[in-house]
């Protein structure tokens, strides 16, 4: 039976915890009258455990190993070959971030001539495909690492040639959570079937990735210093991005509406290529009445600042350590929790705890695992998060709906969460402090200023409550998504 | 890489002429010494006069021992031929500690497969008598025991020892089954001769022992490597029962014998040939020296440079300068190997005069001499595509030679005995021409072959 609503998600729910993964869970659970079908794309066929029950409006679930793509005809015959060429030179494209939803249409086509015969040993393993990865290398800069350049090639165009082969799920209207290969398997989606994508972006997929790109250590520098002034220096980093890029800008012109959580977002969609007619807001939102209810705990306990979140580089738990290491210089008694899985990347989990030891913080700092937040908010003085990334985290909403303050780092929709006013709103008390990336001692002090001061404290625990209860509630979120989901079925009824 | 690789290479940069000629002796002799002796020891009591005047016990004797050596050979082939790529990844790997159980296994499964058989052989449809079947029986034990040991010892470089082992081992073989043959038959001479080849390989078993440390057999694990490696053993199968395959068809053509027991030989044939193959000494010899030295080298800092993070122009350049070297080298011992066939054909009527052949086997001798040109340089372009690990193409090079070697011998019976041998020598030219024009073309493509078609991580990463 045909879904509703087919939703693209790359690394996420079901079987990753963490913000966007709560949030497609609450938004299948907010529409109990539509069926979805879910595409998850996974890094490889490796069975894995699903962090979240999908509801019983899902009606299947289709994974997709975006490093595990069928064999297919080993040897061309002449018929093939052309098409194989053809194939190889829209794959090229795609890499190379030139690609239209023209050429998705193309490569459709060919694929569908091919019947079952493209695959791997077609259009990864074959002489032509060689060809193709040398082309590339020479274009890129032919003084990096050959075995580099070949294997990052291959991983590009597997994950490619894994979102554009397989048969298509069919469904009303389809909606990608992010761009990335989600986003490039909404455009084929939608060139083909005709029917509406909707694209919901939390953290700007495109950025995060040059973020990681930009500190991978595997990435060296690849071309050798140049007296020459006009000569470009290219890398391997610029295949990564050039393709991150190019799919980005395919999902934008594929896409409507374009959503995303906050202003600061859109500059980033804009600037990638989306249309600004086509792009809208609809923030996060949490079930204000639920965490409202926490009631503070009145025992006495020494004053406790949390980190709620998964435990992995990019949420910059170390800052955090730092920053309660210094904290305890002024309060010293105070504690550090830090609450989210730790399984997630089990390396950096270690170093963690290795620095709290290194540290003699030990008995100040306890990494808890994955926790029932709202358990915690009643203990909780401060919630922290020392992100290098991040969107519009759910955390600070839970907190700041029970009244917890928030320090952030001034990274994605922290600072309007916090501090800011939209503009023609009425202004409301600052919910905590926003802070530097990576800077412990600005976070040690703005934590030392709210629990020093009563009154201060006392303001920005109202100030949160208030600013999450006027402007990041979840039924607003739900009506929202409503109306977009009808509007695009109808759409698609009509066309 | 330790061993004799980095004393040949020490001695052929010493630029003089005496440096050069050791490096090359040392070659022939851990080359081509094991194989040598045992081809004099068949062949010796078959040439010339000694064909003419033995006792039909001495016949027998040699006939047999044919037998085992041939059969033992091309079936324990594939056990060798996997044992050694599973050691040579051992040593790589650092893991001393699988050598010697690895080493246990693969005897242990030669033994088994074949003993059933070569007993089944020995006892049921060939007539020699108890105690000579008995005794062709454990020669043939002894000699599957010798072929694995030695194959272990070799990949560990140790040759001297390999080399000393079969001399002590064949004098003892020899000489004592010459005597024993006076006082106690065919049965004396097989049970000698099996006693010197189990001396050496229990030396070489010895020695193993002493270098390595002990661990139980894996049988287990080398079945599982097995069932990996299937085409490995295909490949030892195919290039060990090639250049055998002329015999064959021989041992049933027009010149052929049947003795009492059942067995079949043609003994002019079979002598004939077996001298030709010490043509192959040179150039044997020095394709070890160039194998070992420039070969090596280059193959190495071919792969050194794509694992090193080299750009795709210098990766060309060393494959050009790799390809290139496997190119002169060819030219080479081209050039040698027809001036070593030349300078054999010429001395042919000499031999005859001196009564080491006979006028029936001059003209197999020739046919033979020019075969194992070509035979040398098909097995030499064998081995760069092992250095490559191109299995399916030394599959198909090894088919070809095998299949040709038994149709061209088959089809040349049809024109007389003059041209017994022409066979194995049209066999040898095609062969070779087929596998040269094959690793051309995988030389013009080796980038794309070490990137792919041979990347174990490719395949893994699906």
């Amino acid at each position: 039976m045909m879904a509703d609503v087919c939703l693209l998600l790359e690394g996420t729910y079901p079987f990753v915890s963490g913000g966007v993964s709560s949030w497609v869970h609450q938004l299948l659970l907010a529409h109990p009258d539509l069926s979805f079908h879910l595409v998850c794309l996974t890094p490889d066929d490796r069975p894995r455990v699903q962090k979240f029950q999908p509801p019983g409006n899902v009606q299947s679930v289709t994974c997709i190993p975006l490093q595990s793509l069928p064999m297919g005809q080993r040897v061309p015959s002449k018929q093939t070959r052309a098409a194989v060429e053809a194939l190889l030179a829209i794959v090229d494209r795609l890499l190379r971030g030139v690609a239209t939803v023209d050429d998705l249409t193309s490569f459709a086509k060919q694929a569908t001539g091919l019947g079952g015969l493209a695959g791997r040993a077609l259009l990864l393993d074959s002489r032509m495909a060689f060809e193709t990865v040398k082309a590339g290398y020479e274009r890129i800069g032919s003084e990096s690492s050959f075995l580099d350049f070949f294997w990052s090639w291959r991983s590009l165009a597997s994950a490619v040639l894994a979102v554009l082969l397989p048969p298509l799920p069919d469904a009303r209207c389809y909606h990608a959570v992010s761009t990335g290969f989600a986003g490039l398997l909404g455009a084929r989606l939608a060139a083909a079937t005709g029917r509406p994508l909707i694209l919901t972006e939390h953290g700007i997929y495109t950025n995060e990735r040059r973020i990681e790109i930009a500190m991978a250590d595997w990435l060296y520098q690849g071309p050798e210093m140049s007296f020459a002034p006009r000569k470009v220096s290219r890398d391997l980093r610029d295949l990564w991005i050039e393709a991150f890029e190019g799919f980005a800008r395919l999902t934008y012109a594929a896409a409507d509406p374009v959503v995303t959580l906050y202003r600061g977002n859109q500059r980033l969609q804009l600037r990638d290529g989306a249309t600004p007619a086509r792009l809208s807001i609809i923030p996060n939102g949490v079930d204000f009445e639920r965490y409202a209810a926490v009631v503070r705990d009145p025992a006495p306990r020494p004053p406790t600042v949390a980190l709620i979140g998964r435990v992995v580089p990019i949420k910059d738990v170390k800052t955090f350590i730092r920053a309660v290491g210094l904290l305890r210089r002024s309060i010293p008694d105070a504690r550090g929790e830090i609450l989210g899985p730790l399984e997630e990347d089990p390396a950096y989990a270690r170093e963690c705890a290795a620095l709290i030891r290194q540290l003699s913080l030990d008995n100040a700092i306890t990494l808890q695992g994955p926790v029932i937040v709202q358990d915690w908010l009643a203990r909780i003085d401060i919630s922290v998060l020392t992100s290098i990334s991040e969107a519009q985290p759910l955390t600070i909403l839970e907190a700041g709906a029970a009244g917890v303050p928030c320090i952030a780092t001034d990274v994605g929709a922290c600072r309007e969460m916090i501090e800011a006013d939209p503009p023609g709103e009425s202004p409301v008390a600052a919910g905590g402090a926003v802070t530097p990336i990576a800077n412990p001692a600005a976070t040690a002090a703005a934590m030392a200023a709210l629990l020093a001061d009563r009154r201060r404290w006392t303001s920005a625990s109202c100030g949160m409550q208030e600013r999450v209860r006027t402007r990041f509630l979840k039924s607003d979120c739900d009506r929202a998504y409503a109306r977009l989901y009808g509007r695009a079925i109808e759409r698609r009824l009509s066309a | 890489m330790a061993g004799i690789g980095f004393v040949l290479r020490r001695l052929t940069r010493r630029d003089d002429l005496s440096g050069a000629l050791q490096a090359f002796t040392a070659a022939a002799a851990i080359t081509s010494g094991p194989w040598l002796l045992t081809v004099l020891a068949i062949a010796g009591s078959g040439l010339g006069d000694a064909l003419a005047n033995s006792p039909p016990e001495y016949q027998t004797f040699r006939v047999m021992l044919s037998y085992d050596f041939c059969f033992s050979l091309v079936l324990t082939a594939p056990a060798t031929t996997l044992a050694a790529r599973l050691v040579a990844d051992q040593l790589f790997a650092g893991d001393v500690d699988e050598i010697v159980p690895t080493f246990l296994a693969t005897l242990a499964f030669a033994l088994l497969v074949q003993m059933p058989l070569v007993i089944l052989f020995w006892l049921v449809p060939i007539d020699v008598g108890g105690a000579a079947a008995m005794a062709a029986i454990a020669c043939y034990a002894a000699l599957v025991a010798l072929w694995v040991t030695t194959a272990f010892l070799s990949v560990l470089r140790d040759f001297g020892f390999v080399l000393l082992c079969f001399l002590g081992g064949m004098i003892v073989a020899c000489g004592g089954s010459l005597i024993a043959g006076q006082m106690f038959g065919t049965a004396g001479m097989l049970t000698c001769f099996a006693c010197g080849i189990a001396v050496v390989a229990f030396a070489g078993i010895g020695r193993l022992l002493l270098r390595f440390p002990y661990g139980p057999l894996k049988l287990g694990a080398l079945l599982g490597a097995a069932r990996r490696n299937r085409t490995l053993l295909l490949i030892g199968l195919l290039t060990a029962a090639a250049p055998w395959a002329d015999k064959w068809i021989m041992w049933f053509g027009p010149s052929s014998e049947r003795m009492a027991s059942g067995l079949h030989h043609a003994p002019f044939y079979d002598s004939a040939m077996f001298l030709a193959y010490l043509a192959m000494v040179p150039g044997s010899a020095a394709f070890f020296v160039i194998a070992e030295t420039g070969f090596f080298l280059s193959y190495r800092r071919f792969f050194d440079e794509i694992l090193s993070g080299a750009s795709f122009s210098r990766i060309e350049s060393q494959r050009q300068e790799l390809c290139g070297g496997i190119a002169d080298a060819g030219v080479s011992l081209v050039l040698l190997q027809s001036l070593v066939t030349v300078t054999i054909e010429l001395s042919g009527p000499m031999l005859v005069q001196a009564g080491v052949l006979t006028p029936v086997q001059y003209p197999i001798f020739r046919f033979g001499v020019l075969g194992a040109q070509f035979h040398l340089l098909l097995n030499c372009v064998l081995v760069v595509m092992s250095y490559l690990d191109l299995r399916a193409d030394q599959v198909a090079c090894a088919s070809v030679f095998l299949v040709l070697n038994a149709a061209l011998t088959a089809a040349a019976l049809l024109f007389g005995s003059n041209f017994d041998g022409y066979g194995y020598f049209l066999a040898g030219i095609l062969a070779f021409i087929f596998a040269a024009g094959l690793a051309a073309h995988r030389c013009r493509d080796l980038i794309y072959v070490a990137f792919i078609r041979n990347n174990a991580s490719v395949r893994d990463a699906h």
